[in-house]
């Protein structure tokens, strides 16, 4: 592996040292900025309208492939539920990888309802230290709302998406309330 | 005058497991017009093209295997052969939570970026990363000097991991 490390005895490149008055040394160290960006670079880089034009034409070259993408990730999400449901255990896990790569993408591909749902999906899955039964019902829910707002061209409104999400949460807190009691942090 | 586009200079280091990921970081850094872009799909692969390339910065996800984004930076930090100790790294998550960003920090990540990713948030992500990066290596110059006052003897021993890492 290469070294960068500066020889012994010498400064490192672009470090400048001199001495000053009384024996007062000034040591100027090299700019990270200046030996990455080239001399006259200022921070905060500004962005420019161009570029960030550029940018959003990269993502939407991108957004058919991932349209159809999130499609098949979302019917995976549906099939892997029915082989947890019949009780291959490892699904389950299966589900929240998908569940995971949707909440972080769907957003940039303006999905973004079906990335909120997706990440309320997790934070489930993420809380819970086993699944039981009545879990199935709220995953089984939570991806059948992803299929919903995912498979028409336009997804539903904001208002739509809050009263969605806020239907979802009141069935996780009340799965956790009734079916739950062991996920009670005091007991383990 | 700084250049219209100045990460025209850059080079990238992309780790993650998602190709969907990989494929858009790469589409909008070559529309930001970066110098070079290297793509690792764990950190592993991330931790040899680091060691080899030496790049500018690096664009990490945070759950890998068999290395994960943190231990990636942990890495990159503080191996005694790192290229670049100092290199701003960004960590790019779907994760949320204090534990999450605690430890993050504690393994010297520059700038957390959360996803979904937008463009204008990962450009500013990376002018901070940047500006990180300088006042965490000036910090460690300083401390350096600070330690060992005689001018750039010989002897310089690099700062203890947790020192730096308290620093920056």
């Amino acid at each position: 592996m290469p070294h960068s490390q500066h020889s012994p005895g010498q400064p490192p490149a672009g470090m400048q040292v001199s001495s000053g008055a009384q024996g007062v040394e000034i040591v100027q160290p090299s700019s990270i900025v200046t030996r990455k960006l080239g001399p006259g670079a200022v921070l905060p880089m500004r962005l420019d309208p161009r570029v960030l034009k550029r940018m959003e034409r990269a993502i939407e070259k991108m957004a058919d492939s991932y349209e159809k993408s999130l499609k098949t990730e979302i019917r995976q999400m549906l099939l892997s539920h029915d082989e947890w449901q019949a009780g291959k255990q490892e699904a389950i896990h299966a589900i929240y990888a998908l569940a995971h790569d949707i909440r972080g993408l769907a957003g940039t591909f303006s999905r973004p309802v079906t990335g909120r749902i997706s990440n309320a999906l997790c934070q489930y899955l993420e809380a819970l230290p086993h699944l039981d039964a009545a879990d199935g019902a709220v995953v089984r829910l939570h991806v059948d709302a992803m299929f919903a707002a995912a498979m028409d061209a336009q997804e539903p409104s904001e208002e739509v998406a809050k009263a969605t999400l806020a239907g979802l949460e009141r069935l996780v807190g009340r799965t956790l309330e009734h079916c739950r009691p062991a996920c009670d942090p005091a007991r383990g | 005058m700084s250049s219209p586009n100045p990460i025209d200079k850059l080079s990238v280091l992309i780790a993650d497991d998602s190709e969907t990921v990989r494929r858009l970081l790469a589409s909008l850094l070559a529309a930001l017009g970066a110098g070079r872009v290297f793509i690792a799909n764990n950190g592993s692969e991330a931790l040899t093209t680091f060691f080899r390339y030496c790049p500018d910065i690096i664009i990490t996800d945070a759950a890998m295997a068999p290395i994960d984004g943190y231990e990636l930076v942990d890495t990159v930090r503080s191996h005694p052969e790192s290229p670049d100790p100092n290199v701003p790294v960004i960590m790019l998550s779907a994760l949320s939570g204090d534990a999450h960003e605690a430890r993050a920090a504690q393994m010297g990540v520059s700038i957390l970026l959360s996803k979904p990713l937008v463009p204008e948030a990962l450009y500013k992500a990376i002018s901070e990363a940047l500006a990180s990066a300088e006042r965490r290596a000036w910090l460690e110059e300083a401390a350096l000097k600070i330690a060992d006052p005689s001018p750039l003897s010989a002897d310089k021993q690099p700062l203890p991991a947790g020192r730096s890492r308290m620093l920056h």
